[in-house]
Parts: C-alpha cells; structure tokens; sequence
C-alpha cells in the first residue's frame, strides 16, 4: 500500500519536468488532454462509488444497525438495545469461538509468511527445478477452495484418508480419527489453512526478493558471506516491510476465512471449529437469529479494522 | 563444505513443499479413476482398471441428472457477470482518474482502498435481507453482481496503478491527430491495456470461482448453486461411494489449474503487481 502513495507524487514531480522541456503545442495538447478528462474522471467515478455505497457501506450500516435488533428472518426490525452485545460477552460459545479465531488467524498467517519466505529464498538461490516450482507451488491457490478442502478432510479420515495411509506406511498408525475429536479438529483445519494459503504469499515475497539488486548479494558473496548470512544479513532486512504487510493481509483473509473450515467440519465436532465467521453464519442461517449474528460480525469487523490499521502502521515505520 | 550442506538443505525443503502441494491433486485423480472398494482395499496401487463410470454417477451426484453440469453454468454466469460489472466499471474510471490532480487521485484510491478490508461476514447478512426483499435471491446473475462490485476496489486500485505509468506521449500523439478523448481510451490505450485487464480479471475470476461465503447466503436452492457451493453436498458422500465423490472433486478442480497453466504469464505477474493490494 506503501509503495502505491509514492506513485501519485513520482507522476507529479515527472510530468512536470518533462513539461518544462515540452514545446508549446504539446503543452497546449496536454492542457486539452487533462480539462475535458477531468470531466470525464467525474463521470466515470461516479457508477464506482454509488456501487460501492450500495454494496459496502450501506450493508455495513445496515448490519450495525441489525445488531441492535431482533430480527428473525421476516417482518420489521424489533429494537433491543445492547442486549446482542451483553449476551455475546457472557456467551462462553463466543468467547471460545473468538479465542480460536484469533489462534487460528495468527498461527496461519505466521506459518504462510515463514514458509512463502523460505521457498522465496531457495528460489531466488537458483535451487534445481525453480522454474516448474514456481509454476507449481500456486496450484493449491488456484484450486477452488471447497474442492482441495473436502479431499483433505477425507484425507485425514481414519484409515481410508491419505493423510492415514501414507502415515500408515511410514509405521506412525493410519488411524488417527483428529477431525472426529474436538480436541484435535483445529490443526487439520490449519494445516489445510497454511497449505492453501503459501502460494500467494511465496510469489508476493519473491518479487519483493528480486527487486533487491544482485550487486548487493554479490558484494556480500565477495565479502566471504555464506548462502545463509547473505539471507539473514542482507535480504531479510530489505524485505521485512513486505513480509510485515502480508503478515496483516493474511491475518485479515484468515479471520475472513469461510470456505475452507466450512467445507472441511461445518465448525464442527461441537462447534469446536466455529470460527466467528462461521459461528455467525450459523447464527443466522440455522438458528434465524439475526440480531446476534450481526452483532457477532460487528465485533469481528472492529477487530480486523484494529489488526489492519497497528499492521499498516508497522509495515509504514518498517520502512522509514 | 557449510555451503553444500546449506544447498542438499534447500533443495530438500523445496522438494519436500512441492510434493505436498502434489499429494491432493494426485490422489483426486488416482481415486477418481478407481473403484470404490479398490480405495479401501489396495489404495497406493498404481496398476489398476481405470473406473470411468466414477464421472458419470459424480455427473449425476445425489440423483439429479447432470447436477455438475448445472453447477458449471451457474458458476460461469456467475464469474461472467462479475468480470463484467468490475471491469466495465472500474477500468474506464480508473484511467480518467489519473488525469485528476494527484492529491484528488490519491484521495480516490484511498476512499477506494478501504472498500478491500471490509469483511466479509459484515457484508452477507444484509445483503440475505435486501436480495430477499427484492426478490434477487437464487439467481446467479445477482449474485454474481455482488462478486463483480466487490472487485472493483481490487480492479481499480490494480488499473489506476498501470494508468499511472502509461507514457502520456502516446495519448498526447492522439490528440494531436484529432482523436476525442473517449476515442483515445478506446483505440489507443484500451489495445495497450489488455495484458493487464487479464491478469487483474484473473484474480476476480480465481476468488468468485472458489468463494462460497456469498453464494451459500444468495445461492440457496439447489438449481441455482455454483459449483464451490454444491461440492459441499460432496462431503456427506464419503463413505457411500468414494470414488465418484474423487471423479467429482477431479472435475472441478483440474480445470481451473489447467486454465492456470495456460496462463501463468498473466497470474503471476498480476500477482506480482497488486498482491499487496488484493
């Protein structure tokens, strides 16, 4: 985000220099080009932003609004004040489901962004088959999320599941049933979370990883510095603003996530899997209790917007 | 020596990493192509009568004659509709904005940038209410439009950002021979534009083609599902007949990776471009 605010003024410092050296008829050409596109600007800003009111900002309102409601599904709005809020605070289902939420969102992102740097630096070390790497390692980011997320929950079935089986052959015991238990179901879960998610962050990391010159690495090589420091002394420290950023994108696209837990245990075995957006679905969707549902989403739309804004404020000090 | 040992290291990890990201799409096509009792019997085998008829009884899943096939078509209305509203809509916008003054451009995309961080579960509930009071639920084209409003800050954000550094010679060059503006936007910079509008509507296509948290809220009925939604019906399946439910999951997830391969150019470098910003 950082690198988009500089774009705007890099344009203004060169449009201007160039048009100090333009000729006259070309001044008057770009006059010409900006006054009638300004007009052109408004009106095609216009469709962007009623859309994105009609479709964002109205909702939001809306749902602010809801969670101060009873509503169940049909007929008016009936106010109850902030009874949604009192009764999620003492909810212990609540309190459980935003503790996971907030394990889960974290341990994802922490391991996406550790794994997507190292294969970004094995890579950028010229390691044997890159290129089909590459091109490989995006396949699970590509694949529709219900798919990949249904065979690996019948992958780690007892016995007939993958997972089982391979595990099975290697003498660790193919049945292991850690979707069936509540105490175990979250790591599977996780796992799939990371393995679906590394792709992305890999290739972001990567092309921070290229723009560091290689007369830098090189220096470092000619200084004596192995593959290792040259990855801890040099490129780690050049790239820590982007791996901050998509450290919080993560953590953000994480806590939004749905698909995968819901393809993979519907939030089960006894919601012990219900992440807020998923308990908050069901809420609404099985129970007909809207209300609390958008109260739910409230509260998780305040946590984002606090991850969001202590990570962007991080990543912009990073690269002061 | 360090410096070997660093390197069987690497190329370890990296062998390990692409081999677990092989694993599902493997066995989705091993298991979709063998029988059932197969699976469970001899499951690592690799040489085996290939099962074909795995596609036709998943074509045909819980009984409905071509069930998949109408998943397909309502996830292609769906995607269809979404890269039309995103991409008529904010292309255009986003290249006349940069001829605003820099302060009103920047102000444009911030506004524009905050619509990416709303989430998802806030947005879904009113949407039900409104989609239902206006009789908009189960339709695909609608919901698609949803996907396509919501990927217009993406859009935008991505095409602003490339506008920004078209060489304005070019549309000055079309000036000076007499072009309107709209005619410079759409035979000059449109033809110079189209490497990025894939890659960008790629990324729209890959999220509305896997995204389920819209479409089970406005997508309910079963005619009206795409095909991220109805796959879940896939998942009670398991036990009864495992290797139709594998044919199931290689239909839809093969395509989309192959289509991938075809286009990796335009993805990652989409990727490259606006990860940040998705």
């Amino acid at each position: 985000m950082s690198v988009k605010n500089e774009s705007p003024s890099k344009e203004v410092s060169t449009s201007s220099t160039q048009g100090r050296n333009l000729f006259s008829r070309k001044k008057k050409a770009r006059i010409g080009l900006n006054a009638i596109n300004i007009r052109s600007a408004r009106f095609t800003l216009i469709p962007v932003f009623v859309l994105l009111f009609v479709f964002l900002a109205l909702p939001m309102i809306n749902s602010v609004k809801l969670s101060f409601s009873r509503w169940g599904g049909l007929g008016p709005l009936e106010a109850v004040g902030l009874n949604n809020y009192k009764f999620l605070f003492s909810d212990p289902q609540m309190r459980y489901s935003s503790r996971i939420t907030i394990f889960y969102a974290f341990t994802v992102a922490f391991f996406v962004v550790a794994i997507g740097t190292l294969l970004a630096a094995a890579v950028s070390a010229n390691v044997r088959g890159h290129k089909a790497m590459k091109l490989i390692w995006f396949f699970p980011g590509i694949a529709p999320p219900t798919a990949v997320a249904i065979f690996w929950s019948s992958g780690f079935q007892p016995e007939s599941g993958v997972v089982n089986i391979l595990l099975g052959k290697i003498g660790l015991g193919n049945n292991h049933a850690w979707l069936a238990s509540s105490d175990t179901a979250l790591f599977p879960v996780i796992f799939v979370g990371i393995w679906s998610a590394v792709g992305f962050a890999f290739l972001v990391i990567l092309g921070a990883v290229e723009q560091i010159p290689v007369s830098l690495r090189e220096a470092a090589l000619v200084d004596g510095a192995n593959m290792r420091q040259q990855f801890t002394k040099i490129t780690l420290p050049l790239i820590r603003p982007i791996l901050m950023t998509i450290f919080t994108l993560e953590i953000i696209w994480t806590f939004n996530g749905f698909t995968v837990v819901w393809a993979m245990t519907n939030g089960g075995p006894s919601d012990s899997t219900s992440i807020l957006p998923i308990l908050a679905y069901k809420e609404a969707f099985r129970y007909g209790r809207f209300g609390t549902a958008a109260a739910m989403a409230v509260i998780t739309g305040i946590f984002l917007m606090i991850v969001g804004t202590i990570g962007i404020r991080l990543s912009r000090s990073e690269q002061q | 020596m360090r410096a070997l040992i660093n390197k069987f290291f690497a190329q370890l990890g990296v062998w390990g990493w692409t081999a677990l990201v092989l694993i599902p799409f493997f066995f989705i096509m091993l298991f979709g192509t063998k029988d059932t009792s197969d699976i469970y019997g001899r499951p690592l085998n690799l040489l085996y009568k290939p099962q074909w008829s795995n596609f036709s009884s998943a074509w045909n899943v819980g009984g409905v004659q071509g069930a998949i096939g109408h998943w397909f078509i309502n996830t292609g209305i769906l995607v269809a509709t979404a890269l039309f509203v995103s991409l008529v809509v904010a292309v255009p916008a986003a290249y006349f904005t940069i001829f605003l003054p820099p302060k009103a451009n920047r102000r444009v995309m911030v506004t524009v940038l905050s619509g990416t961080v709303v989430p998802t579960i806030l947005l879904v509930i009113p949407y039900f209410k409104a989609y239902n009071q206006y009789h908009m639920l189960n339709k695909p084209i609608f919901a698609g439009l949803a996907y396509g409003v919501l990927a217009i800050p993406t859009t935008f954000l991505l095409m602003n950002r490339f506008f920004l550094d078209f060489p304005r010679e070019v549309l000055e060059a079309g000036l000076l021979d007499g072009l309107s503006n709209s005619k410079i936007f759409r035979k000059l910079v449109l033809p110079l534009s189209v490497g990025q509008i894939v890659s960008v509507g790629i990324l729209t296509l890959i999220w509305a083609w896997g995204d389920s948290q819209i479409a089970i809220v406005l997508l309910q009925s079963q005619e009206s599902q795409p095909i991220s939604v109805g796959m879940l019906s896939f998942a009670a399946d398991f036990t009864t007949n495992l290797g139709a439910t594998f044919a199931g999951l290689s239909m839809a997830a093969i395509p989309p990776v192959i289509l991938y391969i075809i286009l990796s150019k335009y993805v990652t470098k989409g990727i490259a471009l606006g990860g940040i910003t998705k």
